[in-house]
């Protein structure tokens, strides 16, 4: 059902890739010209992670371990089949620079959209990109071919600063679920009785 | 009813977050729209427009609502047919949006009526617009959410709209991206744009489901419940929707105004007269212009844009043919009064600078870089020192020029300046074109 | 007064009721029967869910599936075996909407809200959140939701499901109030039919395989039938008859 998402979207990117759209933006101009491709890049990463939203809920958090690496695996797998599958098409579509500027785009988003799924359930993980989405065209658009640092959908594709933001999301969104609430915990004791500890010491001697 | 869903929808905590999203989309930018009547409500609808998607992706899971909380079945038997049931929560998503807008709205003419310039009447316009946005968001949404499984339908209902939307701004005029006092909103258009995103809205409450499963659980006398108004609003939305098409863009260029707002003697500025508070600023520039030594000539006046001529739109773009006999005419797009400072140097240059008028028009590449350092010193100085707020595309060693003559604008005294800038139009005018 | 004449219902090609003809008066009915016997398919179809494929329902003389259907639906109350809610409603605020869904009008919803509280014990309950009711009281909310406005026909599927026994003699004890409504209620745990039903009506394989009191339904035990008290007796015994059939 993902990738059959994804699959909708890909058939989408040739037609609708490639117009610019004139939008509201905070840089000199107050207009940016957004392409088609950079806004569906962000739907690219619904299909994936909205498919882990399962009914059984509490059910789910009852179960050991292996439910929830089979759960990650299948997510992995997920994206990275609807990743692939928008990327070849972008490849095909525009030509190699721009797909790489597309898989930038994705992998950031990805990112955006696991950290809201943390946040606020898998089902609703479509509010981080789509929340995101209007911050970086009207904020992140400086003027004409200018963009802000933390830009990574339209920054040039040898930028680093832009991989680095896309990265960072990624292992943030990422990171955010391999912190449940077992471990969180763990990791509060952990610290707590280092500070008792901490506090405890005796005062070394003068 | 309507009391309940709005106390309980989930909209309700989206609510304080997308509003603070649109203040702040209001005033973390350029704040010239503050003390202009139409560029304050313009200001107010982009917000608006950006976050519209956020109204469709809402519309579309409170569809849903039945499906995630399990009551599709218990509610198949109740008295009050299907659409009437789905108008109290498409009527809060409506109206927390709605509301987010008009509240943006107030606050902006809060900001503006201060200072209360002329031009109230067009105001209202790009309200309407920005209203339009939000209805016709929600109308998508819930169609969406209908068509899909809860799981993916505000997604793509957010993200289908995003795209809907920004083809309908760029190409019919839905959102606008400023609200220039040279256009006017026209309001046969504006109006029944909006019904016709209401009458939208109520077309998508009265279509049946499109769930396979949802139609299997309901009787055929049951659906057939939504047929009358669902005809009813197909019909309106049908009106509505080639009426606004044969209308076209409610965007309109104004008609020369009445009275002009003008300043200055010996070189005479004027504008529309919504623009009041530029009038000190353009004072300023004038009073400049005028202290300038004998060897820069003025002309006469200028105009702001649309100020003297009557304005046409040809294909939905102005027409600027046949401007014969008229003073040059300058804007101040986004507030920016270096726009004027810059029309009025490249004018004044023309008239006090002997350019070559014949091919290859030129002095010689170092007169001619010293004539744009001249003219950059002299926008500069008439705008009163700074840099320039807007990009050019100059390069190499004209922009080098055009830099030097900014930077003199900022040094030295203005008596200094004046022997600089006279000795180098002297300088000009006594050289030969190649 | 409920009467059904030669109903015959089903889905696609499978006939589930077949020539079922009933008569119900006020009070309790007992549906019982084994599992895919038609009971929910029956309740559904008296819900105007379904339309009859044939036969006529006609409820205090009114035809059921042949008069406006938002008329007829004012008068029923239905509480499937599986119903949601909204988390965070509040408990009056779930029974107010099933009200107004229902077209009781706005000058005397308020006083049916509190009424259909009252009779299920929830009315100190009322500003509370949904989510935050216990089992028992959810099965309490969704009969508010199935009685207030005081329709004239109630249909609760298996409404004893997954209660506890103390939560089931709260539950019998709020049913037995509403006697002034023909009510069906679909179950298979013959202990509920013992202690609330007037009348019981066994339902199998599409059609009526008894109908009468639970006392003369424990009349038809064997001494050989497989049970526990004698109405339990009573049914199997009857389903036993029909099986050899």
């Amino acid at each position: 059902m993902g990738v059959a998402l994804t699959g909708a979207l890909c058939a989408v990117l040739p037609f609708v890739g490639s117009i610019m759209f004139s939008v509201p933006a905070a840089g000199d101009s107050g207009v940016a010209s957004v392409p088609g491709w950079r806004i569906i890049a962000a739907g690219a990463t619904f299909g994936p992670v909205l498919f882990c939203h399962s009914p059984f809920g509490e059910m789910e958090s009852a179960t050991g371990r292996n439910w929830r690496r089979v759960q990650l695996g299948v997510l992995a797998l997920n994206a990275t089949a609807c990743s692939l599958l928008f990327f070849l098409t972008s490849l095909m579509v525009f030509g190699g620079p721009m797909a790489l500027l597309v898989l930038r785009g994705i992998i950031g988003w990805m990112g955006t959209a696991l950290l809201a799924a943390r946040l606020l359930g898998w089902r609703a993980a479509w509010v981080g990109p789509l929340a995101l989405l209007p911050i970086m065209i009207f904020w992140g658009t400086e003027g004409p071919q200018q963009y802000a640092w933390w830009e990574f959908t339209a920054r040039p594709i040898d930028d680093p600063a832009a991989w680095v933001t896309a990265a960072g999301l990624l292992a943030l969104g990422a990171g955010a679920h391999l912190v449940d609430r077992w471990r969180w915990r763990a990791a509060v004791t952990f610290l707590r009785r280092r500070t008792i500890r901490l506090s405890r010491r005796p005062p070394s001697a003068p | 009813m309507l009391l309940i869903h709005v106390k309980r929808s989930p909209v309700r905590w989206i609510f304080p977050v997308a509003l603070a999203f649109n203040l702040a989309m209001l005033f973390f930018r350029n704040r010239y729209w503050i003390g202009v009547w139409p560029e304050t409500s313009a200001a107010a609808q982009m917000p608006a427009y950006l976050t519209s998607g956020l109204a469709a992706a809402a519309a579309a899971w409170s569809v849903g609502a039945p499906h995630r909380h399990g009551t599709v079945e218990q509610k198949l038997p109740l008295a009050v047919p299907r659409w009437r049931r789905e108008v109290p929560p498409v009527a809060t998503v409506l109206l927390y949006f709605v509301l987010i807008s008009l509240i943006v709205q107030a606050i902006a003419f809060g900001l503006t009526l201060r200072t209360n310039p002329p031009g109230i009447e067009l105001w209202p316009g790009y309200v309407v617009m920005g209203l339009t946005v939000i209805c016709l968001a929600v109308a998508f949404g819930h169609v969406v959410g209908k068509a899909l499984s809860g799981r993916f339908a505000a997604a793509v209902a957010g993200l289908a709209w995003f795209i809907v939307s920004m083809y309908l701004g760029s190409q019919w005029d839905f959102g606008v991206v400023s609200g220039p006092v040279y256009n006017e909103l026209d309001t046969l258009t504006v109006m029944v744009r909006l019904l016709g995103a209401v009458a939208l809205i109520s077309l998508a409450v009265a279509l049946p489901n499109f769930l396979a499963r949802e139609r299997a659980a309901v009787s055929r006398r049951t659906e057939r419940r939504w047929l009358r108004p669902a005809v009813v609003v197909t019909v309106a939305a049908v009106v509505l929707c080639a009426v606004t098409a044969v209308l076209g863009s409610p965007v309109k260029g104004r008609e020369k105004p009445a009275e002009v707002l003008c300043v200055g003697v010996r070189l005479k500025v004027c504008m529309w007269p919504e623009h009041q508070k530029y009038q000190s600023a353009v004072e300023d520039i004038v009073q400049r212009a005028e202290r300038l030594p004998a060897v820069f000539v003025l002309p006469g006046r200028f105009d702001e844009y649309g100020v003297s001529y009557q304005m046409r739109v040809v294909d939905g773009v102005i027409d600027l043919t046949d401007r014969s006999g008229l003073p040059p005419y300058f804007y101040i797009p986004d507030g920016s009064t270096w726009a004027l400072s810059g029309t009025v140097a490249t004018e004044i240059m023309k008239v006090s600078l002997r350019y070559c008028a014949k091919a290859p028009f030129s002095k010689g590449e170092q007169v001619d870089l010293r004539a744009n350092e001249t003219e950059a010193w002299l926008e500069a100085f008439l705008a009163g020192g700074g840099r320039p707020d807007y990009h050019t595309n100059r390069s190499g060693e004209a922009a080098a020029a055009a830099r030097r003559g900014e930077e003199r604008a900022n040094h030295g005294s203005e008596a200094e300046q004046f022997a600089w800038a006279g000795e180098r139009v002297t300088e000009y005018n006594a050289a030969s074109c190649l | 007064m409920l009467t059904i004449t030669n109903l015959h219902q089903g889905y696609g090609r499978n006939t589930v009721i077949e020539g079922l003809n009933l008569t119900m008066g006020r009070g309790l009915h007992a549906l019982l029967g084994p599992n895919g016997a038609g009971k929910s398919t029956f309740l559904r179809t008296l819900a105007t869910i379904l339309p009859p494929r044939l036969g006529q329902i006609q409820l205090d003389g009114i035809e059921l599936h042949r008069n406006s259907l938002e008329q007829i639906r004012r008068r029923i109350g239905y509480l499937p075996q599986q119903f949601g809610f909204d988390p965070a409603m509040t408990v009056s605020e779930f029974t107010c909407y099933a009200a107004w869904a229902r077209g009781v009008p706005r000058p005397v919803r308020g006083a049916a809200v509190e009424e259909a509280l009252d009779k299920v014990g929830l009315c100190d309950r009322r500003d509370e959140k949904m989510r935050k009711l216990s089992g028992g009281m959810v099965r309490r909310a969704g009969i508010a939701w199935a009685i207030v406005g005081n329709p004239s026909l109630i249909l609760l599927d298996e409404p004893t499901v997954g209660l506890d026994p103390m939560q089931r003699i709260n539950f019998r004890s709020i049913i037995s109030q509403q006697r002034d409504a023909v009510i069906v209620l679909s179950t298979h745990l013959t202990d509920d039919v013992d202690a609330m039903a007037d009348h019981v009506v066994v339902l199998d394989e599409g059609g009526v395989r008894f109908q009468g009191t639970p006392p003369e339904l424990a009349e038809q035990a064997d001494a050989s039938s497989p049970g526990n008290t004698p109405l339990e007796r009573g049914y199997t015994t009857l389903l036993a008859d029909s099986q050899e059939r």
